[in-house]
């Protein structure tokens, strides 16, 4: 196999992760959640001071659940994608 | 471990975000240094997996979860520096994108992930960086003790919001992210091995691939 086709299985593997693997995630609360929870802090929380085009990993604007968790996981894995790369190349042009 | 916005005090997340601005522009610095082979576009490639990593939380015994934090991940594959500007890029989308994390707390988050969690990786990969015999067990601790000096990191932050007694978030955070940071050492080592297997060619940082 040579180097793109072996990134491109990578990157396949990472969109499978983000798309269908992410559906088997746990809803119980994290670590840090959990501690908030026994502790009583948890009802600290406010409100996020900016509004995030998709919250809890979904586009408001996209009924169905499922399609619109799993846009939102590709937007997402695409933006990081695009900016680790883009600042790849800025830092290797220095 | 993504603290949301109200949880921590204003002094708190203004000094983190300061030290955590000075940090993530020392880190973009020093990394240039570890680009210079042309081996694989692995900033973007690393922290897209990552991303997608975090999203898949993994239940832990008494009613709570985790994620993969990739921190010790991170370092093995790119080093310290590069694995710190890696984390705080997806810290800083999943914030902005996906409200996991508050703004306020962002810098704090970095600071606990992207550096503490990090170079205590980097430290523990460094100290068994002399034997290619001890890579899996320098693989396993990094992976274990990044999480648990993160979430430490974090107890401190909490404690100084006035949220709960030292003794008591403390010990609570540390115990917690302890079994976490099981999950983390399994998921590390099995992804880490995996991806040398994949690219024998990338040069990894401390570990000379030809020992693995």
């Amino acid at each position: 196999m040579n180097k793109s086709k072996k990134i491109i299985v990578l990157l396949v593997v990472i969109f499978i992760l983000a798309t269908v693997l992410s559906f088997f995630s746990s809803s119980l609360p994290d670590g840090l959640e959990f501690v908030a929870e026994k502790l009583g802090f948890a009802e600290k929380e406010t409100q996020a001071i900016v509004n995030s085009p998709a919250p809890d990993y979904s586009f408001g604007f996209i009924k169905d659940g499922t399609i619109s968790k799993i846009a939102a996981s590709i937007a997402g894995i695409t933006a990081v994608l695009l900016a680790g790369w883009g600042l790849e190349k800025l830092l290797r042009k220095k | 471990m993504h603290i949301p916005d109200g949880f921590l005090k204003n002094e708190v997340w203004i000094p983190a975000a300061c030290v955590s601005i000075t940090l993530v522009s020392i880190a973009i610095k020093k990394s240039n240094n570890t680009l210079s082979d042309k081996s694989i576009p692995r900033l973007g490639i690393i922290s897209a997996f990552i991303f997608a990593a975090q999203m898949i939380n993994f239940p832990v015994a008494g009613g709570t979860s985790g994620h993969l934090l990739g921190a010790a991940l991170a370092v093995a594959l790119m080093g310290p520096w590069l694995a710190s500007v890696s984390l705080s890029l997806v810290l800083i989308i999943q914030c902005l994108i996906f409200q996991d994390g508050g703004l306020t707390a962002l810098g704090a988050n970095i600071f606990n992930m992207a550096f503490v969690g990090v170079f205590s990786a980097y430290f523990i990969q460094k100290l068994f960086s002399f034997s290619p015999k001890l890579l899996n067990t320098g693989i396993i601790l990094s992976s274990f003790f990044s999480v648990v000096a993160a979430s430490f990191a974090c107890s401190i932050e909490l404690y100084f919001s006035d949220l709960a007694p030292f003794n008591v978030v403390v010990p609570a955070m540390l115990i917690v992210h302890c079994l976490i940071g099981i999950g983390e050492a399994l998921i590390t080592l099995a992804v880490y091995k995996s991806i040398c297997k994949i690219f024998p060619e990338i040069n990894i940082f401390g570990y000379k691939q030809k020992a693995v």
